[in-house]
């Protein structure tokens, strides 16, 4: 499953470049995130708590970076699991940061293969879900970068 | 008072009226004393080594089956023995059982599961069935290289000679996705053990309830007489209950319970992971003279089959045979191959395996008609096998009515509809017939008992799922013995009460099991003469048996037990002796019982498919006037004729039914149906994103034919018209708007981008 979205906050390049590797700050923004736990300076562990439809699902799991190409670009990998939904999600996701008229533009993309109970309410679904958490990560990241 | 006879007539279904106010006695209401729920943990991996499968302590009544209590119980399959209970050592595909959670009730069984922990080493895994074929590709299963598990031949003539007298040779390839069976009813199925586990009582929604007592008695090692296997009426099947499937998993986990009974409810998504239609990418090549003769075919089907053999190494070979089509050509090869990939197993799908390549070869059909500028209709008459030609298996075929069915079809949809002009629309006709065997080796027995109070008992192991075969077979027992209707129940299948069947399928059961009730029927006729004779002082030989009564007479020869003929060949009214049940009474007996069998054993040589495929052709035609938008590229069936060839018809109106349900259901893999796999995992398992038919996709129109013959044997129509439905709506669109599509399913999507690519 392919996700794509991006959306431009009004801070400069840098600005949100550091704002990303500011863990604690940043993870405050996703929605659903509940602990976030630094391994080492690529590697992360933490819990999200997410509701697709009508199955609430908290997945543990791992985030590596692999790529990080500082203020343009990260990538990485995630991988996660579910007991309570029996689902399970393994992702390589990309992330651009572009400066633009009013600030910077910052522009994801995620190839998931996300498995088991959470998966059969189908791609509309579920990409809908994901431009929900989306818009409230943008709104929540806008609210601690534009003053 | 003469009872009218009853073959022929459109009575209600005996059930009608319990279907209607919701009081069928499915198995989802099943309550059994102290009865567990059942709830299976299943993989979220494609294809992985199992390492661990930690279960918590736990209290109380609650039990887990995993792998680890499957070490001494062997693999399983309907035929190719590849299938763990629950997965031991490995999973093979997203939806794979890993454990069975027995709880007091299904919140708790949840929780259970949630706690389990299983430990994967993900490995590489294949989806396509083609791909599956490479050597680099993940093998599934260690005795199988190349994935493949079975290969069935179809060798018929010198292809090289053929394809050289050809003056066009055309080849094509069509595919048709994996799909769902979606019955209604999902699979369900409540087991339990006697305190010391020697005896198994299990209750399924099955259509083979013979096959899953042998099957488990293998599994668990136990004769097949403490096996009791009963089966309720089924809310639909399709083929997807058809062999064997959650029947074990519920059996080994009740195992584990002390003596307390486990049932198991698939929802609707694990519907998805347990039985498909299979997959299958189908190649044609055809040698045509310019004479509108054929000169050869050579076919090749890869069928997607999952990742378990289950049904497929019984359905393969049949698929082989049903790929050839009805008509005559003089040379033919076949190569029908079975494939494991990473998927969920594939089964029978109502049409089973005729659906897919009756897609090809009448897709093909229209191909070469247009391309040789021949009338696809005048083509196919030309062509189509008359009784007494040879089969490509060599068999000659007999009581064959391709002919009589097309026509019939076509003739039921009257004048052409005309496209209206300035209309976005486009309007359109096609056709196609279909030509399909039914179970080569089977058996059926049946027992009729009359009882003293009248009532004749019928037990029988056929499955009632929705197709009104306990009506059918009703009336073939009454009819037999000259009762009434209303003097008719039936009972089973339970396979302590009910004798031997093969299996409710193939649209075999109102021919065989039909067969027997009339071969005990007969016996149980002869027996009540032989009373009578005893009882009356009249040699057995002037009896005659009619309206339930044994009637004595002159009786023009020695062997005439049936109607007594005066000698100017008119029936005359022969003075009753006694009714059947007054024979009981004065004989001092309280039933009487007769067991009648009807059984086929036909053989083809494994490595040529020469030999004799079935009994008797499944035969079925569709027309169809279609309206193409060519803005929306969205398809509306305006009128849909179907036809098929049923022998003698015993009920006229169950007969339409059959022929109507045919065409609704084939309508989903034509338009809308496909289960689309990501990564393994399948991403509509629901039926709001898998659409099946609704009422508003039914054609405006739908004409219905059943052609009867002399010979007048039953045979069965649960599938005839169903195959001939996508290529003959995809024959209708070409001739609406000039586009041809050879991927199932027929979307608007895949319409509108050929009329794109078509300029």
């Amino acid at each position: 499953m392919q996700i794509e979205d991006s959306f431009i906050i009004k801070a400069s390049k840098q600005d949100v470049w550091q704002f990303i590797f500011d863990i604690p700050r940043m993870s405050k923004c996703i929605p659903g995130i509940e602990a976030v736990e630094i391994i080492d300076a690529v590697t992360y562990r933490g819990k999200l708590v997410v509701k697709v439809g009508p199955i609430k699902s908290e997945f543990g799991g791992t985030v590596l970076l692999t790529e990080i190409n500082a203020p343009d670009s990260i990538a990485g990998s995630v991988d996660g699991d579910d007991k309570s939904s029996a689902s399970s999600v393994k992702a390589v996701f990309r992330g651009t940061l572009t400066s633009v008229e009013g600030g910077t533009q910052a522009a994801f993309s995620v190839n998931a293969n996300l498995r088991g109970r959470l998966a059969q309410f189908g791609g509309p679904i579920i990409n809908a879900t994901a431009r929900k958490l989306t818009a409230e990560f943008a709104k929540n990241m806008r609210a601690e970068l534009e003053h | 008072m003469p009872i009218p006879n009853l073959i022929g007539e459109s009575i209600p279904m005996l059930d009608s009226t319990a279907r209607v106010t919701g009081t069928v006695d499915y198995l989802i209401n099943l309550r059994l004393p102290g009865m567990l729920v059942g709830k299976i943990l299943r993989s979220t991996v494609p294809h992985a080594q199992v390492l661990n499968v930690n279960v918590p302590g736990f209290a109380g009544s609650t039990a887990v089956l995993t792998g680890a209590d499957l070490e001494n119980t062997p693999l399983y399959g309907a035929a190719i023995k590849d299938q763990a209970i629950v997965a031991t050592d490995r999973v093979r595909y997203i939806g794979e059982p890993v454990a069975a959670i027995a709880a007091e009730n299904l919140d708790l069984a949840e929780e259970v599961a949630s706690l389990i922990d299983v430990e994967y080493n993900e490995l590489d895994a294949v989806y396509d069935p083609k791909e599956a074929l490479n050597p680099d590709t993940p093998r599934l299963h260690a005795n199988y290289p190349n994935n493949v598990f079975i290969h069935s031949k179809l060798r018929h003539g010198n292809m090289e000679t053929a394809f050289a007298q050809a003056d066009e040779i055309f080849e094509d390839t069509f595919t048709s996705p994996p799909a769902q069976q979606a019955s209604l009813e999902p699979h369900i199925c409540a087991a339990q053990w006697s305190r010391a586990n020697s005896k198994l009582t299990v209750w399924t929604a099955s259509q083979a309830p013979y096959m899953v007592r042998r099957v488990l008695s293998e599994i668990f090692a136990i004769p097949q007489s403490d096996v009791r296997v009963i089966v309720h009426p089924l809310g639909g099947s399709y083929g997807g209950k058809g062999h064997i499937r959650i029947e074990p998993m519920v059996a080994a986990l009740a195992r584990k319970t002390d003596g307390r009974p486990v049932k198991l409810v698939l929802s609707r998504a694990e519907e998805f992971v347990t039985v498909t239609k299979h997959a299958a990418v189908i190649t044609l090549k055809t040698g045509v003279r310019r004479d509108g003769t054929f000169t050869a075919r050579q076919v090749t089907i890869h069928w997607g089959s999952g990742a378990y053999a289950d049904a497929s190494p019984l359905l393969v070979p049949q698929g082989m045979v049903r790929s050839v089509g009805p008509y005559r050509i003089p040379a033919v090869h076949v190569d029908s191959i079975g494939v494991y990939t990473n998927l969920p197993p594939a089964g029978a799908y109502r049409g089973a395996m005729s659906s897919q390549t009756t897609w090809a070869y009448e897709s093909q059909m229209d191909i070469i008609a247009k391309k040789m500028g021949w009338d696809g209709l005048e083509f196919r008459l030309k062509n189509l096998f008359h009784s007494g030609e040879q089969f490509a298996t060599g068999e000659t075929l007999h009581d064959v009515n391709f002919i009589e069915c097309l026509n019939a079809s076509v003739r039921g949809l009257g004048s052409k509809p005309v496209t209206e002009a300035g209309a976005s629309t486009r309007r359109g006709r096609g056709y196609a017939v279909m030509m399909k065997s039914t179970v080569a080796t089977s058996k059926s027995q049946a027992r009729l008992r009359l009882a003293v109070d009248g009532v004749l008992s019928v037990f029988t192991s056929t499955v009632e799922m929705g197709q009104g075969a306990h009506t059918a077979l009703a009336q073939i027992a009454a009819d037999t013995l000259g009762l009434p209707i209303q003097a008719v129940r039936l009972v089973g299948p339970d396979t302590d009460l009910t004798p031997f069947d093969s299996t409710t399928s193939a649209s075999r059961s109102t021919n065989m099991m039909g067969n027997a009730i009339i071969d005990a029927g007969e016996k149980l006729k002869n027996r009540l003469m032989e009373l009578a004779a005893v009882l009356f002082h009249v040699p057995a030989n002037q009896l005659i048996f009619e309206d339930g009564c044994v009637k004595s007479g002159y009786v023009s020869s020695d062997s005439a037990r049936s109607r007594r003929a005066d000698s100017a060949g008119s029936i005359t009214a022969a003075p009753v002796l006694a009714r059947g049940e007054e024979i009981l009474r004065l004989s001092g007996l309280d039933v009487l019982d007769e067991t009648g069998e009807y059984s086929t054993a036909l053989k083809m040589d494994p490595e040529t498919g020469q030999g004799v495929s079935t009994p008797h052709w499944h035969q079925g035609a569709g027309a169809v006037d279609v309206e193409v938008d060519v803005e929306t590229g969205r398809v509306t069936i305006l009128r849909y004729s179907a036809a098929s060839f049923a022998g003698r018809v015993v009920n006229p109106r169950m007969a339409k039914l059959q022929n109507d349900g045919n065409v609704i259901f084939g309508l989903g893999p034509t338009l809308l149906e496909e289960i689309v796999f990501d990564g393994g995992q399948a991403t509509n398992a629901n039926l709001s994103d898998y659409m099946i038919p609704s009422i508003r996709d039914i054609p405006l129109e739908l004409i219905s034919t059943c052609i009867e013959s002399d010979a007048g044997e039953f045979h069965g129509i649960g599938e005839m018209t169903l195959p001939p439905v996508a290529p003959a709506v995809a024959g209708a669109i070409e001739d609406a708007v000039g586009v041809r599509i050879r991927d199932l399913p027929i979307t608007a999507e895949k319409v509108l981008r050929a009329l794109s690519a078509m300029g």
